[in-house]
């Protein structure tokens, strides 16, 4: 690295401005993009939140005064009655995340990642739930939870015979039941994590064995600590998705049992409501913008405290 | 390992083993549970009379038929195929030169604009 800095400094005296343009070049189709498609909709996101924005006018957003700055805020925290459920479960399926879904992930791809024939045939089969998409993973699933012809209430029934409900809408056992309906088809992240696995040297691996580490032992004080970068990054992937969690909440539950996810709350605020709200939408998506910056805080936070933890132990 | 010194490059221990293979076969179950459902119940005349995983009486294809015949999904499918090759294709040259950029040189401002293309992931769905 400190080569290549050195490198650097003298390919930047010799090319000066021709480097900056280049430079500056290559950034601008991202860069732009991004001020048109997010900066700007985020920017008039957070600046109609503290407006009076319904469906009584809704060509002209009005801004409240700053008299009445936080009336919106005010109107979500203490009035609307799905906010702090949404933002409960939206939170526990962040979690969820991070703590179950990476895991099991890591684990699979390192299994995938051994030696074994017909391995190649399992990682492919792993990517098909990926392939549906989450809308028509929500219809299927959907079925399966059909207190009529699903799969889940005879198996329910073999423990208790006059059980006939629909587990959709049994408080508790809904959210679990949403929570199964993505949580398990990590295809993606494993394809990440086991892409960098196989990016290991072969050396470093060999290296291991004949010190003694081999097998789990050697996943575990070699491989994960060395892929820790990609970890960080599918975390902070799967703890967004968890926490903007929508198809699921719309196909299977649309909000019952205490299932509303934040992102479910702005559709029905902005949308489905028949006195459309679009001001106290923009308000809870300003929250999910928040949320999903200390999100990104707390996952390198907890990456960089347990990982040091480890590196003092050895 | 073997005595003689040699390494046996991939030989695995009985643990490790049984536990790769508890991982493969659930992953097996997970990825093919929803698809064998859908597939046997997509052959099933009445999904409400053999619910499950029982096996349809007969292949019925009416499905498939009425699918392709009256509900126009071949469009819906092109559709579908020019949007994916459209962005794959933008995305892949926009990013792929920016991401040279970011990893490659040194810079002011480097950070930011890293920071910028993370934040995106944050907010994707409804905004």
């Amino acid at each position: 690295m400190e080569k290549g800095n050195k490198n650097h400094v003298k390919r930047n005296r010799k090319l000066g401005w021709k480097r900056q343009g280049f430079i500056l070049a290559f950034l601008a189709p991202t860069l732009a993009a991004f001020a048109i498609f997010y900066l700007y909709p985020i920017v008039t996101v957070i600046f109609t939140s503290f407006c009076k924005w319904d469906y009584t006018n809704i060509n002209a957003p009005e801004f409240w005064g700053f008299e009445e700055l936080w009336n919106n805020y005010q109107y979500i925290f203490k009035t609307y009655p799905y906010f702090w459920e949404a933002l409960r479960n939206s939170s526990i399926w962040a979690l969820l995340g991070v703590f179950v879904q990476i895991p099991v992930a890591a684990v699979i791809a390192l299994a995938f990642s051994r030696k074994i024939r017909g391995i190649k045939a399992i990682r492919n089969a792993y990517i098909i739930p990926n392939m549906i998409s989450t809308a028509a993973m929500g219809m299927i699933f959907l079925q399966l939870y059909s207190p009529l012809y699903g799969i889940v209430n005879p198996v329910v029934r073999l423990f208790d015979k006059d059980f006939s409900e629909n587990i959709l809408l049994l408080k508790g056992p809904a959210f679990i039941a949403m929570t199964c309906a993505y949580i398990f088809f990590t295809g993606t992240t494993t394809l990440l994590i086991l892409g960098n696995i196989m990016a290991i040297p072969e050396d470093v691996k060999e290296a291991a064995v004949l010190d003694g580490a081999g097998g789990l032992k050697q996943d575990w004080y070699i491989t994960l600590p060395m892929i820790k970068g990609t970890l960080k990054t599918v975390s902070v992937l799967s703890a967004t998705s968890g926490f903007l969690l929508y198809n699921e909440v719309y196909f299977l539950t649309k909000g019952a049992a205490g299932t509303y996810s934040i992102s479910y709350v702005i559709r029905e605020l902005a949308i489905t409501s028949p006195r459309t709200q679009f001001g106290r939408a923009n308000t809870v998506a300003v929250v999910q913008i928040l949320a999903g910056m200390v999100i990104i805080v707390l996952v390198n936070a907890l990456y960089s405290i347990s990982f040091k933890k480890k590196g003092q132990d050895r | 390992m073997r005595r003689d010194g040699k390494v046996k490059k991939h030989g695995l221990s009985g643990g490790t083993k049984i536990f790769t293979y508890i991982c493969l076969a659930w992953a097996l179950i997970v990825s093919l549970t929803p698809f064998v459902w859908l597939v046997l119940s997509s052959f099933k005349k009445d999904p409400l009379a053999r619910p499950g995983f029982m096996l349809p009486e007969s292949i019925c294809l009416d499905g498939y038929i009425s699918t392709f015949r009256d509900l126009h999904v071949m469009r819906y499918f092109g559709n579908s195929m020019v949007i994916s090759f459209v962005s794959v294709v933008i995305s892949i040259v926009m990013i792929s030169m920016s991401a040279y950029v970011v990893a490659r040189l040194e810079f002011r401002g480097r950070r930011w604009s890293i920071l910028c293309c993370i934040l995106r992931c944050s907010f994707r769905q409804r905004l």
